[in-house]
């Protein structure tokens, strides 16, 4: 599994896209399905959070059958602390499921301005 | 030769792209004056007023020759060896976005070919954005659409450019191109 991350509309997904080049490529765009590339995660967490079910053993599940996959996450921790407890809870439970894939994956990405640097290869 | 510098609010990204600027006017040996600084911030406040000031001040003495300018900054002539400073991306955007003589829905393609424009003119240019992307909170329709065109516009301008830079606490992180040596 690989992790892109990185700041909103900075071409995450072109560049997960380009990662795999392959010839058909399936997005699954807020949602845990089968597929190559895993986008928006931070809606998936957001939407299993709405729902009170545990985001962290649900995504942890999904990677350990998906091993191939590429999960692209939004960066969301870099504002204040927001006033709205769900809030709160939605950006820590973001911050600490992306450390978890950090940890799983063998290469995590970050994009800037649509360029990728490798800040982990193993 | 475009170099990009983006970075958080604060974190130095001025005084790396005022050092590249007047570093590659120098080498350049032109008898003219060719170091130029384009200005896009308006100022509609006190705390406009002291930025604006303070960014003043640390470029005095550096000999930039400065254009206020707010939208449509493709219409600035800029001898062919000349070095300039566009600062910054963020403020441009928002003036083409809303401002009454911007381009409204066409602000990402306006700046787009101002940039290119503005390359073809002057030898170096040196644009300043800003990392605005990573804060987490869902906004309105409105400011939605500002972060999304400021990201695409940092994409583009990124792909074009020689060097992109993130500054770090002052610290310039090669995205993309050669370090600068003397930074």
């Amino acid at each position: 599994m690989e992790l892109v991350i990185g700041g909103k509309s900075q071409g995450k997904l072109n560049y997960a896209i380009d990662l795999l080049n392959e010839p058909c490529i399936n997005v699954s765009d807020g949602e845990l399905k089968d597929a190559h590339i895993i986008y928006n995660l931070q809606n998936i967490v957001r939407n299993l959070m709405t729902e009170e079910r545990d985001a962290i053993s649900e995504i942890d599940n999904f990677v350990n059958l998906h091993p191939n996959c590429v999960i692209i996450c939004d960066e969301v921790g870099y504002g204040l602390v927001p006033i709205d407890q769900f809030e709160r809870n939605y950006r820590d439970m973001v911050g600490k499921i992306c450390c978890n894939l950090a940890k799983k994956a063998t290469r995590v990405h970050r994009v800037i301005c649509g360029i990728g640097t490798v800040i982990k290869d193993a | 030769m475009i170099t990009l510098v983006t970075g958080a609010s604060s974190s130095g990204k001025s005084l790396i792209a005022e050092t590249i600027a007047v570093t590659e006017a120098a080498k350049l040996n032109c008898k003219c004056d060719n170091l130029f600084y384009i200005a896009t911030m308006h100022v509609y406040d006190k705390d406009g007023e002291n930025r604006v000031q303070k960014h003043r001040n640390m470029r005095a003495d550096k000999g930039f020759q400065t254009i206020e300018k707010y939208t449509n900054i493709g219409e600035i002539e800029l001898p062919p060896n000349s070095s300039c400073l566009i600062e910054c991306m963020s403020n441009l955007l928002a003036n083409e976005m809303y401002d009454k003589d911007g381009a409204k829905d066409n602000s990402v393609n306006k700046i787009l070919s101002d940039i290119a424009l503005l390359a073809k003119k002057a030898y170096n240019l040196v644009i300043v954005t800003n990392e605005v992307f990573s804060d987490g909170n869902i906004y309105d329709e409105f400011c939605t659409e500002y972060i999304s065109n400021l990201g695409l516009i940092n994409q583009k301008i990124a792909g074009i450019s020689d060097t992109v830079i993130e500054s770090v606490v002052g610290i310039p992180v090669y995205l993309k191109g050669n370090n600068y040596a003397y930074i």
